[in-house]
């Protein structure tokens, strides 16, 4: 099983950090307090999907088409996630 | 290919979350078209966005015009409402929307086959004329069988059925095409309705009255 890389803390709900860095090779960490990027505080689904429209050079008809669903669903999804990473920006400032 | 998944709730509810806007578009026409002529062969009329009503000796382009001035009187407050809420809102995505919530409405003049549910609504409103007695004690005088009491029964559940049906399909295509959220949206897609409903009332009214078509 792939473990899912948690994003919000399960005790508060808050956006978690980062903490620590590991070398899988050699074993060096890097302790600090980092910050997740944006788009790694999508869930899943989210990047996913968002993985999928990059796939599709971006066309929503397209990706429509792969995903079984029709174009508004589909802009609407791309919306609600934009929606999304515009609140968190603006929660980040 | 047809699938047991086609019939499913979430088709029969709302189709608009999968099909492409050319099958549902392809759907919509057909039933428009298939619609007309039932209403055409059962003497049907659809005298408002929400409305159905049997007269006698209905010509062939009567249910079309009736339609097609109902798709526009829809079309109409629901596309400037669309784009208020989401200026992506897409023609095709409301057109879709009302084209196929109207074909559960496309069954009901089946059930005036033989001019059956027009005679009884008939009789029944010429027993109103003549009676003198209170509304509320006029129900008892009515003088009905039982098998037309059973039929008018039926074709009142029916039509209620088909209604909530059309309004859902409806919500649910308008929401696709939207993304409409917020109650306040709701409520204005409600009133929108009810504008299409007044403006068809009052043009099929106008076109039967002056034009007698």
């Amino acid at each position: 099983m792939k473990p899912k890389l948690p994003v919000n803390c399960p005790s508060c709900a808050e956006g978690l950090n980062v903490s620590q860095l590991s070398c899988g090779h050699c074993g060096t960490s890097v302790a600090g307090n980092f910050s997740l990027p944006v788009l790694l505080k999508l869930t899943e689904e989210e990047q996913q999907f968002m993985l999928d429209f990059f796939l599709c050079s971006g066309s929503l008809k397209e990706l429509a088409v792969k995903m079984g669903n029709s174009y508004p669903t589909v802009r609407n999804r791309l919306d609600d996630i934009i929606a999304k990473i515009t609140t968190m920006n603006e929660a980040n400032k | 290919m047809i699938t047991p998944d086609m019939f499913g709730p979430k088709t029969l509810l709302n189709p608009f979350e999968r099909y492409s806007e050319r099958t549902l578009l392809i759907v919509g026409m057909v039933g428009i078209i298939m619609g007309s002529l039932i209403a055409f062969a059962f003497n049907g009329r659809y005298d408002g966005v929400v409305d159905l009503h049997f007269s006698k000796d209905v010509s062939l382009a009567q249910p079309f015009i009736d339609n097609a001035i109902n798709v526009v009187c829809l079309l109409l407050p629901l596309l400037l409402l669309g784009k208020f809420i989401n200026n992506k809102t897409r023609v095709i995505d409301i057109l879709t929307a009302i084209l196929v919530a109207r074909i559960p409405y496309y069954v009901l003049p089946v059930f005036n086959a033989n001019n059956f549910i027009g005679n009884v609504t008939e009789g029944i409103m010429k027993q109103v004329g003549e009676s003198d007695a209170p509304p509320s004690l006029l129900a008892q005088d009515l003088n009905m069988g039982p098998l037309q009491t059973i039929a008018v029964i039926v074709f009142a559940i029916g039509s209620i059925g088909a209604m909530i049906w059309m309004i859902m399909i409806l919500f649910n295509g308008f929401r696709t095409a939207t993304n409409l959220k917020t109650i306040g949206h709701k409520v204005l897609f409600a009133i929108a309705l009810i504008v299409a409903e007044v403006l068809s009332k009052i043009i099929i009214l106008k076109m039967i009255t002056q034009t007698n078509l």
